[in-house]
């Protein structure tokens, strides 16, 4: 059954179309990412369902039920701010009654929840303190805390971790997940950190500019990317791209791309992506850690292509080796375990993984 | 199914709540207008009239306008504006600049000085003319003093002569506003980004050149802000003249609000006083207008004075001490001694007085003048003490203060947490109401309080400040509540919070600070008022700053100095005990209300 159902949702600041037809939707138990850089729309769509932002067009259904012009309190939601949004004059405990207290909920029963939830997140200790008191990592549990004491059926998060150092952020990410495994609540979680995204989500909608651009699991967003856009997005390094043609030298279908000693690259196809090309023209994705140094167990390897390319910069980061490439003009970044890493200067030998390259058409930009 | 969602959603009820805050803050901008346009426009059109002694609606164009700028008197007031904005602006920056740049330097005791450089803000210029008047005084005060060092020849005697008495007006008004500039210069200075200042050190730029080619240039608009304040104290000052010479000798320190006031209220010349009203209005205007465009591109911060302990960390060799504490001691005399003269005058005979002057050390102590001054001294012929007048101010303050800090919480978390269309510009319309003068009100507030029948009463004086203070209060919460993160308030809606919950159990809670700055504001703004005091009320229900000066203008009988200076002390003691034990948020206020 489907926890929130999102059709054709438009919003429109004066002239400006913030959101242009969303369609969107969560499955009862799904944990649901958003994601895309700033001013993509995905704050305001978040807003939008939690009742902060009017509709423009389009429908907002929570269970089956309509929202659009219900009021934030009764759509049976809970919400965890960027900035926590911790009420600074009251108690840790008295921020997580506040909302109870509002809608009436009696006296014993606000105790017996805010103590069930401050075991959960192991808050108890600082229930009588104030926000001001706390460290980040602590304000970032009280703000959860609050959400949690609402039982609600729609959890949605706007970007909680990015107030956090980097340490604590994946900390915390940690535990949003265990969270939500434990209690299983239909989640919409905001963010431009694509690794969150990643790690968290069971479904990520990848936003720009107003537009859903892909949703879809982890494994597809990040494999089988809908557009450059969504391909440039999610990764880092980025996924490298490469102006290339499409030739058949005997009926094996390959990619060429002119290379900087003056030659020219030929990378085979694996079969059926030829014929789905529009044009001869395409654009060639490859993400950085399908490259490898060619050696005896990938070089003969089923999909895999082999060229060499000058090494221009190496970056060791410790546990992998980063290194920029000359593809004829193009800069492309390589990921290497240390063992396999270049020397700067060296003309590389290389393997690349064609089974998993994607392809892109230069004037849609889309996933061929 | 879906159809009764979306009417459960918009309910009658939902609907109503959403106009809850305008509905609330619907009478302050309706008070906030008439105040702003409809009185403004109704003192442009009497200007336009034949109106003398009662208000008349006979159309005579600009002739009003034409005979005020023949009138041979009030070329002399907008002389004597020029003369005095130029000397009381300039050397009031100057000397404020001076003593913000000297506190600046990590002195001992910091907020000890900062005290006594700006306790004159706390007291009415009615009462520091009074005094001040008294000092003038060739025959008792400093003159007399001089002379009494064996210096026979020397002559001080400002107030009655002709061509000088402006000065003992500059004079004056500078000794009340230098604080002022120096609470601004202060902020200003402590606002620079302390790593430039090292940065300049490294350098190897002197004390004076990192003061005058770094920091000084980086506070540019704070000189704006304190200028343009400056001018429209000049612009409006009434008090200080009235208290100080009266517009004498004869009518040599005429100013245009005095003179609006003396057209208007002595002569029965209304028309011509609605026109010299109006010019006044243009003046703050133009003042107001230009320091806007040159404040236009500036943006800097408002650090509060007592924030941060700045200054430039250098080697300070012992010589540059004793200067500078040296410098600080003799200013600060200059600001003690009219204060001690009227504190211990008040426990010293009359005939003490009378043979030794004002300033010297008592050789008697008793307390007589005190209960005389507070029950049975004669003003205006009844001789009842200022007792009665005293109650008055209290009747007065009290629920104006509350009434019109109440109303700016409420419009303040309205314009900036519940906007609505217009609502912007319905802020701006309250803005203007902060540079009224109070001339431009007179006639209007005059005519509408004998309308509803509180004319000459105390009841009237409490609405006429709340709508004048209507204004100040909105912008001081407004800006205060902008700073209050939406999230906050987003947070609680999904806590199904409303209006009323949200503004009693979030924002009111977030507010201490700001409440005790409005309130000290108003209390002291209203407790020193005197023109609305003077001319809205009589008798004895005039509030204690028209006591006062009814009782040194009182001048047939011999002056009894030890119970005038009772009966300034009573005067003056509630709003000084205000800025000693809230003088953090006196500052505060000040800043504040000065860099709009």
């Amino acid at each position: 059954m489907a926890s929130l159902t999102i059709r054709n949702l438009r919003k429109s600041f004066g002239v400006v179309e913030v959101l242009k037809g969303v369609d969107l939707e969560a499955n009862t138990g799904e944990f649901i990412a958003l994601v895309g850089p700033s001013g993509c729309g995905k704050s305001t769509l978040l807003a939008m369902i939690a009742g902060l932002e009017t509709v423009t067009s389009g429908e907002i259904y929570i269970g089956d039920r309509l929202v659009n012009s219900v009021q934030p309190k009764d759509r049976d939601i809970a919400m965890v701010f960027q900035s926590y949004a911790l009420y600074p004059t009251m108690t840790v405990k008295e921020n997580m009654a506040f909302g109870m207290e509002s809608r009436g909920v009696p006296k014993a029963e606000q105790e017996k929840t805010i103590a069930r939830v401050a075991a959960l997140l192991q808050i108890e200790p600082f229930l009588k303190r104030k926000p001001g008191q706390l460290s980040g990592g602590q304000r970032q549990r009280v703000a959860m805390g609050r959400a949690l004491v609402r039982d609600p059926a729609l959890f949605l998060f706007d970007e909680p971790l990015s107030n956090l150092d980097a340490k604590l952020r994946v900390d915390m990410r940690t535990e949003i997940k265990k969270l939500h495994q434990r209690i299983g609540k239909t989640t919409i979680y905001v963010t431009h950190d694509q690794v969150e995204a990643m790690t968290l989500a069971s479904r990520i909608a990848v936003m720009h500019q107003g537009e859903v651009q892909q949703f879809a699991d982890p494994d597809t967003v990040y494999n089988r990317p809908a557009n450059i856009f969504v391909a440039g997005f999610m990764g880092s390094p980025s996924m490298n791209f490469i102006d290339a043609e499409i030739t058949s030298s005997g009926g094996a279908p390959a990619v060429n791309f002119p290379l900087s000693g003056g030659g020219v690259a030929s990378l085979p196809l694996h079969n059926g992506v030829a014929d789905r090309a529009q044009s001869k023209k395409v654009i060639l994705g490859i993400r950085p850690e399908h490259l490898s140094r060619q050696s005896a167990s990938n070089s003969g390897k089923q999909g895999f292509a082999t060229m060499s390319a000058p090494v221009e910069v190496v970056e060791p980061t410790g546990a992998e080796t980063m290194a920029v490439l000359k593809f004829g003009d193009r800069e492309v970044v390589g990921r290497f375990s240390p063992d396999e890493a270049p020397r700067t200067g060296e003309d590389m030998p290389l393997a690349v993984d064609m089974t998993r390259a994607c392809l892109f058409d230069p004037a849609t930009t889309r996933l061929i | 199914m879906a159809g009764q969602a979306v009417s459960a959603g918009t309910s009658t009820w939902d609907r109503i709540k959403k106009w809850t805050p305008i509905f609330i803050i619907a009478p302050s901008i309706l008070a906030s207008f008439i105040y702003v346009f409809v009185f403004a426009g109704w003192t442009f059109y009497i200007s336009l009239s034949d109106s003398t002694l009662l208000p008349s609606y006979g159309f005579k164009g600009f002739e009003n306008y034409v005979s005020l700028w023949t009138n041979r008197r009030w070329s002399v007031a907008y002389n004597n504006l020029l003369f005095f904005s130029l000397f009381y602006v300039t050397i009031s920056m100057a000397f404020g600049l001076l003593l913000a740049i000297l506190i600046d330097q990590r002195i001992r005791a910091e907020s000890f000085w900062r005290t006594i450089f700006l306790y004159p803000l706390a007291v009415s210029f009615i009462a520091t003319g009074t005094v001040w008047q008294w000092l003038y005084n060739p025959s008792s005060g400093i003159q007399f003093l001089v002379n009494s060092w064996g210096w026979t020849d020397f002559q001080f005697a400002l107030t009655s002569d002709r061509k000088n008495a402006i000065w003992a007006i500059i004079i004056t008004g500078i000794w009340g506003s230098a604080g002022f500039s120096m609470a601004l210069f202060l902020a200003g200075l402590r606002s620079v980004d302390p790593d430039i200042i090292k940065a300049a050190q490294i350098d190897g730029a002197s004390w004076f050149r990192t003061y005058r080619k770094v920091i000084l240039p980086t506070i540019g608009p704070i000189f704006i802000a304190v200028a343009v304040v400056l001018l429209q104290f000049a612009i409006k000052t009434f008090d200080l003249a009235v208290a100080l010479t009266n517009s004498g000798p004869g009518i040599s320190t005429t100013f245009p609000a005095t003179y609006v006031y003396d057209f208007m209220f002595q002569r029965g010349e209304i028309g011509q006083g609605a026109a010299a009203a109006m010019m006044v209005l243009a003046a703050l205007a133009i003042v107001l207008g230009a320091g806007r465009l040159a404040m236009a591109d500036a943006v800097y911060g408002t650090a509060a004075v007592e924030d941060r302990e700045a200054g430039i960390a250098s080697r300070r060799r012992l010589i540059s001490r004793i200067v500078i504490y040296g410098l600080l001691g003799l200013i600060s005399i200059v600001y003690i001694v009219p204060f001690l003269v009227v504190f211990l005058n008040s426990f010293r005979t009359n005939i003490e007085i009378g043979a030794n002057g004002l300033i010297s050390l008592p050789q008697s102590f008793r307390l007589d003048a005190w209960p005389q001054a507070w029950s049975d001294f004669c003003i205006g012929g009844q001789c009842n003490g200022v007792a009665r007048y005293f109650w008055n101010s209290v009747a007065m303050v009290i629920p104006a203060t509350i009434i019109s800090t109440a109303l700016g919480a409420i419009n303040g978390y309205i314009l900036s947490k519940w906007k609505f269309p217009g609502s912007e510009i319905v802020f701006g319309c309250m803005l203007l109401g902060v540079f009224m003068p109070g001339q431009i009100a007179l006639l209007p507030w005059a005519f509408t309080l004998g309308q509803i029948g509180l004319a000459n009463s105390v009841y009237g004086l409490i609405l006429v400040h709340c709508i004048q203070g209507l204004s100040f209060t909105t912008l001081f919460f407004r800006n205060y509540y902008v700073s209050i993160p939406d999230d906050l308030l987003k947070a609680a809606r999904i806590d199904g919070a409303g209006f009323w919950r949200i503004f009693w159990k979030i924002m009111i809670p977030l507010s201490p600070p700001i409440i005790i700055v409005t309130v000290i504001w108003q209390f002291t703004g209203i407790w020193n008022e005197y023109l609305f005091g003077v001319v809205l009320n009589s008798g004895s229900n005039q509030p204690i700053t028209a006591a006062l000066v009814a009782l040194s203008m009182s001048g047939t009988t011999v002056r009894t100095y030890d119970v005038m200076s009772a009966a300034v002390l009573i005067g003056a003691l509630p709003p000084l005990l205000v800025y000693f034990f809230g003088g953090k948020y006196f500052v505060r206020g000040l800043t504040q209300g000065a860099i709009k």
